[in-house]
């Protein structure tokens, strides 16, 4: 019972970390009482247990529960309730790695900004009494007729508020959370407008101040006189003055000031000064610098987001950006795109994963694989029961899914390591390492993680886990950074000829850093640089070596090989590398030596080019059917968005003019359903007969083809299209979406099954022409592409998508949420025809809202009501409906159009990833497209030409040739 | 063959549903700057002009082209454009080896084991050295 009970404690611990600050009553009950309840469930079948050692630091909840639902399982047979029990667990636990955990970051932002924005509001507005407190918001929330007009809006705001504030809306977090931004950011803009007012509406009300109409607003002006004396708590009194009576010298000349306020600024400077010398006084800069203070602010700083060991190295060289709970590195600040690229391919490429979050398992190995095979699927080829990882001799990677919920609600990808097993029927020990975003933040982490990519290691099995134990790598320092090479003449041809086919023997894949133990030790251990040093001065013979002798310490680490580019068939073997693992506390004492061998430090952007160069999908970039995909595409498009508005209009792409609906984000929910309605809908017909239909929804599916036709009036054709698009797009996307979210599921999925992926892939290919050489027969258990066996294919995965990647076959560069579309016969007659052709063009699309905006603009203009623009968006109630939208110069306002048929050429999918290859030497993007789509379009293509699409890029017309491949 | 490689009755029973089938790259060697590896994928006049202006240079009195088994025609064919337009400046020295391969069979499903197999390729070695006057 005893290590239960400080599991609970560490539990709540970790549970109250991130929440210290604001005490939220919403959300703390409902997450902490269940993970009790389950814990409480567990107690029991501890007590059977208590042999079992408390597990390491990681103290997370999901290793906690699972470790005790495995031992619970001996007494499963006699105790009918515990298969249940365990099942439940298993059931609880595993979604809530990457469910409930990632989540709560956002939750705790969302009511937390409703909450302080909320009583805000409603207290000026409830509070109508002539007694005005100190915000100058009170002036313009005045009892008279004018200010009635613009109330309503505000008390809306303050209810919905209230509403997220209870915590009603859970589910749409995310969505609440931008409103209640925006609606914070209305309200902190009245008092600033109102401030810069004061002075001529002050001036004015004083020459009117005889008028009746000044007299009816008697109560109004003299909140504002009121307002103009008490001055803002944070404001100096020289803002008071109108600013035609400021000057600059007024600044640190009292005497400049008209003397009504002499007193109060020279108290206020008195009051400044004062403050300024009390801080100079406790903080010198050699006070801050004392060590022990270097460290308590360097604790403070890192309270929130965590620093990794080599943190200050980091800080020093690279552009950090505090991500996922840590300070990491985004970028070197050194012009190094290209030499990094080098160093990937050549050298050495060396970068921090520690940030990586590892769970540990224990337990017998068939009640952890029995756990576990819920939350994998076969499906997807080898799983955590693989032969080759679970005798510990390989490392293993795969997509998580929420228990028994396969192909729907992916979690996350994660890769494993067995420990190897020394004697049979032992205790198993696994660890998982996953994408902090898929996890808790947990404070204390096993071990560092670092990849490097050195010589050429493809030249074993991949995966291959070896361990080792190393000496202390600072006591034979290179005195200059050099680069390491290989030494040809040390090996033997034989011993090479050995591993390089049967790979490391399983003795070797064990380490004493499985240990926990061995691991605490090694760290606590350490000799400090300090002292290392130390000893190193004393030497005799300066830089001579130092050998420490029995002092010095052995350190246990495990190499993990990384296979490099496995899939497609150039490039193989590409940015191969090791991952070193090395116990907590030593990051930076490998760190360094390996900087001085020559290796060069990436950040996260180099490691995101170098995914992208080897065709692996990478973790929440390419994974938006996982909760932490949809929180960083919805991430990526508020930063997107809010960059396009900093821009002056005129300075930035119009994107409703280049046709492309949604530059910031990729619609995939709508793309997958629009195909299934418009493949059902060619089904309902002959699938020959496409042509020439009246029905709105085919006109989705024949616009390609009466585009072509119709060419004399394409803009006609195509604005019909359009909003024929809103009306019928609108209504269909907006109800779907509405169901799939009341199923709770996303809706669209990204297909993983590796034999359709496989039989996929063998489509895509082209079947004829040149450059096909060495062209592998289609294997006996794969079809033929027949529009019949599209069909089975994608009735057996409904609103799929495919990852997919895509090579331009000339020049261009294909961007971030570029659009993958279907070519026209034309276009490849044209192709044909001329082989420089690059691809058609998009016509120019028409703005429709450019005259609205206009319009509101000066309606607004006239009516002058200042509190409601802002500086990009005109809040505007839409002529149809009393829907508010936010209209933006160049975006398309929600609810967005068709995303298939809104250009000439018919769009399939998204890119997700898209720049120049320096590896291929031509642009390269990987995208998603709608898997129906894709079978669509391939069972129509000739043979010769399968597998061609068109890329364009959001903020261009032109339409580039692409290949598309499915590598598996 | 060693522990890891499967005889060639083997091979012919291995389902490609059970396996994937993932060729290693050749082992890398030291290269000297006058080595030139011949490949498919370059074009060829670009190769050629390479080898041309390597000897032209004047800083190497010869080179040597390798190629290996698709290659080796092409590598054939850039040794001997390199001698005609030579003006008989030019001999060749080719030899033949044979390169091992290791292909890598990585199991689809949890059963499998991963299996290491070698195979042999044929690989050419021309040496494109200057005459001498004497």
């Amino acid at each position: 019972m005893i290590p239960d009970q400080s599991v609970l404690n560490q539990l709540k611990e970790t549970d109250t970390l991130p929440e210290e600050n604001v005490p939220t009553e919403s959300t703390r009950p409902q997450q902490t009482v269940p993970l009790e309840d389950v814990l409480s469930d567990c107690t029991p079948a501890d007590s059977a247990q208590a042999a079992t050692e408390e597990t390491v630091e990681p103290a997370t909840e999901v290793e906690e529960v699972i470790q005790d639902a495995s031992v619970d399982n001996p007494l499963e047979d006699t105790a009918a309730v515990q298969p249940t029990l365990l099942e439940t667990v298993a059931e609880e636990v595993v979604p809530r790695v990457a469910e409930e955990v990632v989540p709560r970051v956002a939750e705790e932002v969302a009511p937390r900004v409703a909450e302080e924005v909320a009583p805000r509001v409603t207290g000026t507005m409830a509070e109508e009494s002539p007694t005005p407190p100190d915000t100058l918001t009170e002036v313009a929330l005045g009892p008279s007729d004018t200010e009635a007009e613009m109330a309503p809006s505000l008390p809306e705001a303050a209810t919905e508020l209230q509403e997220t504030a209870e915590g009603k809306h859970i589910e749409d977090e995310t969505g609440e959370k931008v409103k209640g931004e925006t609606q914070q950011e209305a309200a902190s803009q009245e008092p600033e407008t109102k401030e810069c007012e004061t002075g001529e509406m002050l001036k004015a009300a004083v020459t009117e101040l005889a008028s009746s109409f000044a007299q009816a607003r008697a109560a109004e002006v003299n909140a504002m006189l009121k307002a103009v004396k008490n001055k803002n708590a944070n404001s100096q009194v020289f803002q008071a003055l109108p600013k035609h009576m400021r000057r600059r010298a007024m600044s640190h000349n009292i005497k400049r000031l008209p003397r009504r306020l002499q007193t109060i600024a020279k108290k206020e400077a008195d009051k400044t000064s004062q403050q300024k010398k009390e801080v100079s006084k406790t903080k010198s800069r050699k006070a801050r610098r004392r060590h022990g203070n270097l460290l308590l602010e360097f604790n403070r700083r890192q309270r929130k987001n965590l620093w990794l060991e080599t943190h200050i190295w980091h800080a020093k060289r690279f552009h950090m950006v505090k991500k996922w709970g840590y300070c990491l590195g985004d970028k070197p600040t050194a012009k190094c795109y290209r030499a990094c690229y080098r160093a990937m391919t050549k050298h050495c490429l060396l970068q921090d994963l520690s940030y990586q979050c590892c769970l540990e398992l224990r337990g017998a190995e068939d009640d952890l694989l029995k756990a576990l095979a819920r939350v994998t699927s076969t499906d997807m080829g080898a799983t955590f029961a693989a032969v080759a990882c679970l005798s510990g001799k390989r490392q293993g990677s795969l997509v998580l899914y929420r228990a028994d919920r396969y192909p729907k609600e992916p979690l996350g990808q994660v890769t494993f390591i067995w420990k190897p097993k020394k004697v049979p029927s032992e205790e198993r020990q696994l660890w998982i390492w996953t994408h902090p975003t898929s996890k808790q933040v947990s404070p204390q982490f096993l071990s560092l993680y670092h990849t490097v990519w050195v010589g050429s290691p493809a030249e074993i099995p991949a995966g291959t886990v070896l361990g080792l134990t190393v000496d202390d790598p600072r006591l034979n320092l290179p005195n200059k950074r050099s680069q390491s090479m290989p030494d040809p003449s040390r090996v033997q041809d034989l011993q090479i000829r050995q591993l390089t086919l049967s790979g490391v023997a399983a003795e070797c894949a064990w380490s004493s850093i499985w240990d926990q133990a061995v691991r605490d030790n090694v760290t606590e251990n350490k000799i400090p640089e300090k002292e290392l040093n130390h000893m190193k001065s004393e030497l005799l013979v300066p830089g001579s070596h130092l050998s420490l002798g029995p002092k010095d310490s052995r350190i246990p680490i495990l190499l993990v090989q990384q296979p490099g580019k496995q899939t497609g068939e150039e490039l193989s073997g590409w940015g191969s590398g090791w991952d070193v693992l090395v116990p907590k506390g030593w990051g930076m004492a490998f760190w360094i030596p390996f900087i001085y061998r020559g290796a060069r430090a990436g950040g996260l952007q180099e490691g995101l080019k170098h995914s992208q160069n080897k065709g692996a999908a990478h973790f929440p970039h390419d994974f938006p059917d996982c909760p932490a995909g949809m929180r960083f595409a919805k991430e990526q498009e508020n930063e997107l968005a809010d960059k396009f508005k900093r821009r002056p209009p005129a300075k930035r792409p119009n994107y409703i003019k280049h046709g492309s609906i949604a530059p910031f984000c990729c619609p995939w929910q709508q793309l997958a359903e629009e195909w299934e309605i418009i493949v059902k809908d060619s089904g309902d017909e002959q699938p020959a007969a496409l042509k020439g239909r009246e029905r709105p929804l085919s006109a989705v599916q024949g616009c390609e083809e009466e585009l072509l036709k119709s060419a004399e009036s394409p803009s006609k054709l195509r604005l019909g299209l359009q909003l024929e698009g809103i009306e019928v797009d609108a209504g269909v996307s907006v109800t779907e979406s509405k169901k799939a979210c009341a199923e709770g599921i996303g809706g669209f999925r990204v297909l993983r099954s590796r034999n359709v992926l496989r039989q996929l892939s063998v489509w895509c290919r082209p079947t004829s022409g040149k450059g096909q050489r060495g062209q592998r027969l289609v294997p006996s258990f794969q079809q033929e592409l027949t529009p019949e066996s599209a069909v089975s294919v994608s009735a057996a995965n409904p609103l799929s998508l495919v990852w997919a990647r895509l090579t331009l076959l000339k020049k261009g560069s294909p961007a971030l949420h570029a659009m993958i579309s279907i070519p026209t016969a034309e276009d490849f007659e044209q192709l044909s025809k001329d082989p420089a052709y690059c691809g058609p063009q998009e016509p120019k699309h028409r703005d429709h809202f450019k005259h609205k905006i206009k319009q509101i603009k000066k309606s607004k203009k006239k009516k002058q009501p200042p509190a409601e623009e802002t500086s990009e968006g005109y809040k505007t109630s839409s002529p149809d409906g009393g829907v508010c939208s936010d209209l933006t110069l160049g975006l398309w306002p929600e609810p967005l159009p068709s995303v298939t048929s809104h250009c000439s050429r018919v769009t399939i999918g998204f890119v997700t990833q898209g720049d120049f290859s320096l590896a291929v030497g031509c642009g390269e993007a990987l995208g998603f497209v709608s898997l129906t789509g894709l079978l669509h379009v391939l069972s129509r293509q000739p043979a010769d030409r399968r597998g061609l699409v068109l890329m364009r890029n959001a903020a261009s017309l032109q339409y580039r040739f692409a290949k598309l491949r499915i590598e598996v | 063959m060693a522990d890891g490689g499967v005889t060639l009755a083997q091979h012919r029973e291995i389902d490609p549903a059970e396996f994937t089938l993932r060729k290693r790259l050749p082992r890398k060697l030291p290269q000297r700057r006058n080595d030139v590896y011949v490949n498919m994928k370059t074009d060829f006049r670009a190769q050629l002009a390479r080898c041309q202006r390597l000897l032209e240079g004047g800083e190497f009195n010869e080179i040597c082209i390798h190629g290996l088994g698709l290659a080796i025609n092409r590598a054939i064919n850039i040794a001997l454009q390199l001698q005609g337009n030579g003006l008989g400046a030019l001999r060749l020295a080719p030899n033949t080896s044979t390169v091992e391969l290791v292909d890598d069979l990585e199991p689809e499903t949890d059963q499998g084991e991963p299996v290491s197999r070698t195979r042999n390729n044929s690989a050419i070695h021309i040496k494109v050295f200057r005459a001498d006057p004497q």
